[in-house]
């Protein structure tokens, strides 16, 4: 079962990525900022990183780049209320970028492929 | 005539004196010098003439002394005795009158009335011939002194300027200085004899003046600076200034008259002009005054007129006025005021003689109405009509050499052109060019068609310096108006200025706007999200029975078309995007038309694509034109509740690539027009209003625009209007095979 890390201030959010992922058979942890996001990405190994952008304290792009220090392959999906961080280059090395939406078949999608 | 000394002389003398006269002689001796005082030289000499005796006086009289026995011809004529008066006497036997000159020790010339009586018994012969020199030396001096007054005084007279004539009691010239010749033109023989009569005109002597002169010199007995005119030999009218004199005898009787004639042409000529350049001054500045009043160019044009008709103005009977026309090429009659007839002149003047109106009151009586009332001049001004490069025309010709002329019969340089002698109706007339700074903007035509008064150098001078001013006041009048213009375009310019400024602060605050409605809608997006990816949940949890399935899919489209509305907004807000690449613009409408292909058919909507072959590059961010296509796609598609085609059309022409999305729809009432492009305007019930306003924002941010009209067949086309790229559409559409 592929280990999916989502990474969201958002309780709601988190709550809600959590069922809808576990309900696509993906085992599920949950981050509520970019220092927890880090912690978690050591201990559980996650085979994809769900990450927001704009987070208190340390901001999914920061966290982008020292998971990647980390972990250079895994797989980072982007997942922002915010399209403008589409243009900021440290978005790029990001794998996919998704604009939040209630609709989460593009999320889904997107996940699927990249596993 | 005897030349040599003795000869003649009578053979009865006997060369001795006779004893009779010896004791004359004797008696002469002892009386010493008793006759001296009286001023008288007594000299007795025989009859051969030898000097016997001589008194005191007649000693110092002589250069030497007479020595007695010594020629009477050597001691005292000298070289100046041709008769010898003593020898006369003798021989004649009569008392010899002669004088003579002599000059004393001194050298001094001293005249004498020489007598010389001969001597004798009661009845003999003369015995010895007395002489008696009366000195006369003074008299004589005066006489020469008076010779050469006259001479001093004939040299003053010619030098004179003024002409000198003396009259004799005939009134007849018997004297005239060279000043005379000077301003009367006839040599000094041609006048003198002449009556005085010669020099004055017929018409001063029908005018009375001679009867009048002679009626002042009756009274105060001479004639003082009179002035009138005088008639020159070749006909010629000389303004003179006359004074005459008496001439009269030591007893008061009238001997002559002496006339004397001044000059004075330069004179008169610089108080007529003093005269002219008055009147003028006070036309111009009442003129002025006018203009001032008024800068509209009817007026100002009416004023001159009236200033040069005016019978306190130039008092011509007409005047025309003629601008060029640059751009014609023409000189063209504009305005002319004056009577069409000697009757319509007498009404005219008439009127204003009753009214007794100064120019101001004129110029009030005619303006606005000066074309109306002259309506017959000005037809006539209007059919003139004269090519601006006619140099042989006169009215062209002052234009260039910028002079005042009088044209007509005799004129050397006024040839009177026929044409214009016949629209006028008259054979002479004064022109002078309307000068605006040294530019000739028309002429001033004026004549005397009713009076038929000859046209002096005056009046032609005084017209071509008031045509100067006329010029020049047309000129301001023209600038005025030109200036109004501008300040009319400033003003509108200004307004202009206003309402950009206006919509401005409109931007700026609709950015302002702009930026909170995207943060509020960044905030809005994440708990739709929640609300929206929880309602899936649940209703994909709920039985397909239950019933509130219905109602979890509602809070589920509701909150789709949130995110749809915060989506468009965000488009909306979002910064331009720099990312521009070229691209074959067949190929972003295909990927458009893919997208959305699905989405409409729901709606019974197709889309048709028409793409052109051969289309240049267009350099866009390929991502904003496909939104830009989606847009166009949706609001078309929405045009169409019932359904219908959408065509897409490419072509590109003059550098300009076109994508035309025609929908078949119900059409953009009138009203609405304007607003398409509007932020929020929109008439569907399921939009933000913010599709057309986005798609509009991306074409201009493409230096393009995006446009549209309805269509014929109903519907309304929409284009998007793209520059080539690179520019001129040079480079060909490499990606389009050709379809």
């Amino acid at each position: 079962m592929k280990k999916i890390l989502v990474v969201d201030d958002e309780k709601n959010i988190r709550s809600l990525y959590e069922k809808e992922l576990q309900d696509e058979g993906y085992a599920v942890t949950l981050a509520g900022n970019g220092r927890e996001a880090l912690e978690r990405f050591s201990s559980e190994r996650p085979d994809l990183v769900v990450l927001d952008i704009r987070m208190p304290g340390m901001d999914g792009l920061e966290a982008l780049g020292k998971l990647l220090a980390e972990d250079p392959k895994v797989p980072v999906v982007l997942n922002s209320a915010y399209s403008s961080y589409k243009d900021n280059f440290l978005s790029w090395s990001a794998d996919a970028y998704v604009v939040k939406s209630s609709d989460l078949t593009e999320l889904k999608e997107t996940i699927r492929r990249l596993l | 005539m005897a030349d040599s000394p003795g000869a003649g002389l009578t053979p009865e003398l006997d060369s001795s004196p006779a004893p009779r006269v010896q004791g004359l002689l004797d008696a002469l001796r002892a009386s010493g010098d008793l006759l001296g005082p009286i001023g008288v030289g007594i000299a007795i000499a025989d009859a051969s003439g030898k000097v016997q005796w001589a008194n005191g006086l007649l000693h110092s009289l002589l250069p030497s002394p007479p020595v007695e026995g010594a020629n009477c011809r050597e001691v005292i004529c000298g070289d100046t005795c041709v008769t010898c008066p003593v020898e006369e006497a003798a021989r004649s036997d009569r008392v010899f009158r002669t004088s003579r000159t002599l000059h004393d020790a001194a050298g001094n010339a001293r005249s004498f009335h020489l007598t010389c009586a001969p001597l004798r018994d009661a009845d003999g012969p003369p015995l010895a011939v007395g002489l008696f020199m009366l000195e006369f030396t003074a008299q004589e001096t005066l006489a020469r002194r008076a010779r050469s007054q006259e001479q001093y005084i004939l040299h003053i007279a010619n030098a004179a300027a003024e002409a000198i004539i003396i009259l004799n009691p005939q009134g007849r010239i018997w004297f005239c200085n060279q000043g005379a010749s000077r301003i009367f033109g006839y040599r000094e023989e041609e006048l003198l004899g002449r009556p005085y009569e010669v020099l004055v005109p017929e018409e001063r002597r029908q005018a009375g003046e001679l009867e009048e002169i002679a009626r002042r010199i009756r009274e105060a007995g001479f004639l003082r600076d009179f002035e009138t005119v005088r008639q020159a030999k070749d006909g010629r009218f000389v303004p003179v200034e006359v004074n005459v004199t008496r001439v009269t005898d030591a007893d008061g009787r009238e001997e002559g008259r002496s006339v004397i004639y001044k000059d004075i042409t330069d004179k008169k000529r610089a108080s007529l002009r003093r005269q002219l350049q008055a009147s003028r001054i006070a036309v111009l500045n009442q003129i002025g005054d006018a203009v001032h009043s008024s800068v509209e160019l009817e007026d100002v044009l009416v004023m001159i007129l009236i200033g040069v008709t005016a019978e306190q103005g130039l008092r011509f009977n007409r005047a025309f006025l003629l601008l060029a026309d640059e751009e014609a090429g023409l000189l063209r009659g504009e305005i002319a005021i004056g009577p069409s007839t000697p009757d319509d002149a007498a009404r005219i003047w008439a009127e204003l003689g009753r009214l007794n109106l100064d120019l101001h009151g004129i110029l009030n009586r005619f303006r606005g109405s000066a074309r109306k009332e002259n309506a017959g001049v000005n037809e006539t001004v209007r059919r003139i009509e004269i090519p601006l490069d006619r140099w042989d025309h006169v009215l062209v010709r002052v234009l260039h050499e910028r002079r005042g002329l009088r044209v007509g019969p005799g004129e050397p340089d006024g040839a009177m052109p026929a044409e214009l002698a016949e629209a006028l109706g008259v054979d002479s007339l004064a022109v002078a060019p309307l000068l605006a700074r040294d530019k000739a903007i028309g002429a001033l035509v004026a004549d005397n068609a009713v009076t038929r008064r000859a046209i002096s150098d005056e009046d032609v001078e005084l017209l071509r310096q008031f045509a100067h001013h006329a010029g020049t006041a047309i000129e301001n009048s023209r600038l005025y108006a030109e200036l109004q213009e501008k300040i009319e375009e400033l003003r509108r310019a200004h307004d202009h200025l206003r309402t950009n400024q206006r919509k401005l602060l409109e931007l700026e605050k609709l950015s302002a706007v702009g930026e909170m409605a995207a943060k509020v809608a960044h905030e809005i997006r994440t708990p739709l999200v929640s609300i929206g990816g929880f309602a899936n949940q649940v209703g994909r949890e709920l039985p397909p029975d239950d019933p509130n399935r219905g109602r979890v899919q509602v809070i589920r489209e509701e909150v789709l078309r949130l995110e749809r509305i915060v989506g468009e907004l965000l488009d909306f807000v979002r910064p331009p995007s720099r990312d521009f690449s070229p691209q074959a613009i067949n190929d972003l409408v295909e990927k458009a038309t893919l997208l959305m292909e699905h989405e409409v058919r729901g709606r019974g909507v197709t889309i048709r694509v028409h793409l052109g072959t051969e289309l240049p590059q267009a350099c866009v961010n390929g991502n904003q034109m496909i939104q830009v296509l989606n847009n166009l796609i949706q609001n078309a598609a929405q045009a169409m509740p019932d359904g219908g085609n959408i065509d897409i059309t490419t072509e590109a022409a003059n550098g300009r690539l076109r994508i035309h999305v025609d929908d078949a729809g119900i059409g953009i009432p009138e009203d609405h027009r304007v607003k398409v492009f509007h932020p929020f305007f929109s008439t569907k019930e399921a939009g933000s209003g913010l599709g057309l306003s986005i798609a509009s924002q991306i074409v201009e941010q493409h230096q393009g625009a995006l446009e549209f009209q309805p269509r014929e067949a109903g519907g309304t086309r929409f284009s998007v209007v793209l520059p080539a790229w690179p520019e001129g559409g040079g480079k060909r559409d490499e990606e389009d095979p050709g379809r």
